[in-house]
């Protein structure tokens, strides 16, 4: 059973990434670079929710592992002469690699100390990457990242391309985060998250499940780095403080709806649309996180995804909404 | 004549008071009632600024501060209300969660309010103390006895009244507390009160000396998760030392190396502390959370 | 040769001493109960056994290997399964996710659709398991530790808080799995259970064993029925 699962998952995520890619070319410049940035966002939430929603961990360095990626793609194609297609994997192996060292050192704590711990690595990288001036720019940011190459025969301009690009590491990244979480080592994630001691009594290798997870969310944070960092042509350290990037990866995962991997894109889609859509200035819009990230959090701390679940179990049984049970357990 | 390292000693020590005020508060909250109170940084930031919006509507400065004190004190006691108490049942996670959103929340309020650019409160003290060693102003003075007072008005509140008494109970264990009678409405409301009045306190204190800006109260939250750490949670001493020593390695760090690792060695201490000692330096056994 | 051979095992806390020496051997096959009172020790010596906890003296052989005890993964992967005080389970997560996560732990899953009927989870599989009544709960813990094909389970309190009718199921239960080869190490504070299902039993006072025979002899033995059973039977 869970083998057609997975296959109905992969050619309806499949069918989506087309819809998307066919309406999104569509839309004028603006947008289209609304829909990029949604993407990269989208893949980081993703990946988040391996950690967040499936293990159970709240990593706050993840602002700066997405920052690791976007500088070590900048480097490598701006200084080193590297071709996009290959930076991009090498962004994203650094951000794994040094996922690993955090995880290493941050899995020795848990509950709120593993929370804290991650707080002081992500402030670290944050200002690591103001102080390497000699690498990184420091606070005026690294200039002249070239754009991901566009292969001749693709009838689509540069912003078409990056936005096809990010629509298609969505994917891929949405694909490799279901077969992560089916595989054994999901199971063993998902009974860290839900009991550690019983996890280990069962002789499930805790270590080695929640290192896995770490990894893997950190490499593919790596990969959205990298892409960002080409798209965008230019980064700054701001882009990847704790406060900034990684509360935004929180709110984007718990509005979203935590370890179910299609609530966090909702999440993204919705928190990256809403300003726009309201035009407001981009003051407004942390607030606006704020404000959604404290509302789900106590009213549906399963997110958007349990909404949207039970909304169409309404739907098809006509039945009257019932709301969810007041004890309800979130992942 | 001046000696360097001790000047810079008082300096560190002025700066610690500051991160200890901070710490004091956000240990107290989390001790007893096991909140990590991301948010209390903006508790801090808006000491600062009500006592910045009062000043400039040609309030006293120490009537401004103890008005700006009272007005904290109520919004403490408001985002435990919204904040906190909806998520005390959920998941730990969940009230991680809740006060980050919390405190981004009241930062860009501050945002939408002020504006982001910084600003200073004029200093109420102005003028130094020289003596044959070091150098100090009088405003890092005011700020080194707060310290001093608050920390021994904590301990009197919690060591000396009924109150106090009950605060403590709660933290040691909350069921037994709650089965003695104990009422969880007053001990909450007393120790957020005293919480954010110690913050706001810090904050108008700070801003006296600083510029601020709305997320002025980042930085110190960070750092008073580090002196926390290295106080052990809970532990009033711990705070109270904790800051200090944190404030001295911060001033010394940008004295004899670089200014711009004063905070990455900061959090490098935390990263270390935690690692090697989770149980800090003052405290005894923990939480588990 | 016996499967489980305890040899002096004991653990001190600081100052405390927990469990103190104490030497029993478990037959391949039986189903060996523990006794004793709250206190005495019981699930220290389990937590011992299958590797939560160190002892500070003493060792264990299982299988003919010496060695022990090993830490708990090491403990599953040779076959030492335990569930907890009136056994656990993941409890946000449905008991079809909970057996799924009990098989990819193991690399030879028992036979799911087997313990799915014998435990009489078929009605229950997509419910979350916080939600199922307490005794299905029960037999949910115990099937996740079965699903490991354990060679010995360490059983502990499974029956506390069971009406009648639901601790017969569960005595009949645990006899059907030891038929199958399953040897079962129980411990419980239910006298009249343990009794009606353990070929020998050992009875822990205070951190030492008090005594160690067949079940007929432990309900004959004066100083165990001063300790425990007559206390017992006092409550009861």
């Amino acid at each position: 059973m869970p083998r057609t699962d997975l296959l109905r998952v992969t050619v309806a995520a499949v069918a989506l990434f087309l819809v998307a890619a066919t309406l999104a070319l569509r839309l004028d410049d603006y947008l289209l670079y609304v829909v990029t940035l949604g993407a990269i966002f989208a893949t980081l939430a993703v990946s988040f929710d391996v950690l967040l929603g499936y293990t159970g961990y709240l990593s706050l360095a993840h602002g700066a592992l997405f920052g690791v990626g976007a500088y070590a793609c900048g480097i490598l194609t701006a200084h080193h002469g590297w071709p996009f297609w290959a930076a991009l994997p090498a962004a994203g192996l650094v951000a794994g690699a040094a996922g690993a060292v955090i995880a290493l050192l941050a899995f020795r704590t848990r509950g709120l100390y593993f929370a804290v711990l991650t707080l002081g690595i992500g402030l670290i990288g944050h200002q690591l990457f103001l102080v390497l001036a000699g690498l990184t720019g420091g606070v005026g940011g690294f200039v002249g990242i070239p754009s991901p190459g566009r292969p001749d025969w693709v009838p689509l301009d540069q912003n078409g391309w990056n936005a096809l690009l990010a629509l298609a590491l969505l994917l891929a990244t949405f694909l490799a985060a279901q077969l992560f979480v089916r595989s054994r080592l999901g199971a063993a994630c998902l009974a860290v998250r839900e009991d550690l001691t019983l996890a280990q009594a069962l002789g499930i290798r805790v270590g080695q499940a929640r290192l896995a997870a770490f990894v893997f969310s950190a490499i593919f944070t790596g990969f959205a780095g990298a892409l960002f960092a080409a798209i965008s042509n230019f980064v700054a350290p701001e882009s990847f403080t704790v406060l900034g990037a990684g509360f935004q990866l929180v709110a984007l995962v718990v509005v979203g709806g935590m370890g179910t991997l299609w609530g966090p894109i909702l999440g993204a889609a919705l928190l990256t649309a809403l300003p726009e859509a309201l035009r407001v200035a981009s003051g407004y819009s942390l607030m606006a996180y704020g404000v959604l990230l404290l509302v789900f959090v106590i009213f549906a701390p399963r997110g958007l995804a349990s909404l949207a679940t039970a909304g169409l179990a309404r739907l098809r049984t006509g039945a009257g909404f019932r709301a969810a049970p007041a004890g309800e357990r979130r992942p | 004549m001046i000696d360097l390292f001790v000047q810079q000693l008082v300096n560190g020590l002025a700066l610690g008071s500051t991160y200890a005020l901070v710490a004091l508060g956000l240990t107290l909250i989390f001790g007893v009632l096991l909140i990590p109170n991301f948010a209390h940084g903006e508790f801090y930031m808006l000491g600062a600024f009500l006592t910045y919006a009062m000043v400039l509507a040609g309030m006293n400065f120490w009537l401004a501060m103890a008005l700006a004190v009272g007005a904290v004190i109520l919004l403490g006691c408001l985002v435990d209300r919204l904040a906190f108490k909806p998520v005390e049942q959920a998941p730990p996670l969940s009230m991680m969660i809740s006060a980050l959103a919390a405190s981004i929340i009241l930062q860009q309020s501050a945002m939408l309010i002020w504006g982001g650019e910084a600003r200073t409160i004029p200093a109420p003290v102005t003028g130094v103390l020289r003596t044959p060693f070091f150098i100090v102003t009088w405003m890092q003075l005011i700020v080194m006895a707060s310290l001093l007072l608050a920390a021994a008005g904590v301990w009197l509140v919690l060591n000396r009244l009924r109150l106090g008494l009950a605060i403590r109970a709660v933290a040691q264990n909350r069921d037994a507390a709650l089965l003695m009678g104990i009422s969880m409405f007053q001990v909450r409301l007393a120790t957020f009160a005293i919480g954010a009045a110690l913050g706001a306190i810090a904050g108008a204190l700070l801003g006296a000396t600083f510029p601020i800006y709305p997320t002025m109260g980042v930085n110190p939250v960070l750092k008073a998760f580090v002196v926390l750490v290295l106080g052990g949670i809970g532990s009033l001493p711990g705070a109270v030392f904790g800051g200090l020593f944190l404030g001295v390695v911060e001033v010394m760090v940008a004295g004899y190396i670089s200014s711009e690792l004063s905070d990455i060695g900061a959090f490098a201490i935390l990263v270390a502390v935690l690692l090697l000692r989770p149980q800090g330096f003052f405290g005894q056994a923990q939480v588990e959370r | 040769m016996s499967l489980l051979e305890l040899e002096k095992l004991g653990v001190r806390f600081g100052g405390l001493v927990a469990v103190q020496d104490v030497s029993l051997a478990v037959e391949e096959g039986q189903i060996y109960g523990l006794l004793g009172p709250n206190g005495a020790g019981k699930t220290t010596l389990v937590n011992m056994i299958s590797g939560l906890i160190r002892p500070t003296s003493g060792s264990l052989r299982f299988a003919g290997e010496a060695g022990g005890p090993w830490p708990i993964a090491d403990a599953v992967s040779r076959g030492i399964v335990r569930t907890f005080q009136q056994t656990r389970a993941f409890l946000g997560l449905s008991v079809r996710e909970n057996l799924r996560i009990a098989a990819a732990a193991s690399g030879r899953a028992a036979d799911a659709a087997e313990l799915i009927e014998a435990f009489g989870l078929g009605p229950v599989l997509d419910r979350p398991a916080g939600d199922l009544p307490y005794a299905t709960l029960r037999h949910l813990g115990i099937a996740l530790a079965l699903t490991l094909k354990p060679r010995l389970l360490l059983l502990d309190e499974p029956a506390v808080g069971l009406t009648g009718g639901e601790v017969d199921r569960l005595a009949r239960l645990i006899r059907d799995w030891n038929l199958r080869g399953v040897t079962v190490l129980l411990i419980e504070h239910n006298v009249r259970f343990l009794m009606s299902l353990a070929d020998r039993v050992a009875v822990l006072d205070r951190g030492r064993l008090l005594f160690e025979g067949t079940a007929a002899d432990c309900q004959r033995n004066p100083e165990v029925i001063d300790v425990y059973l007559g206390r017992r039977k006092e409550d009861a």
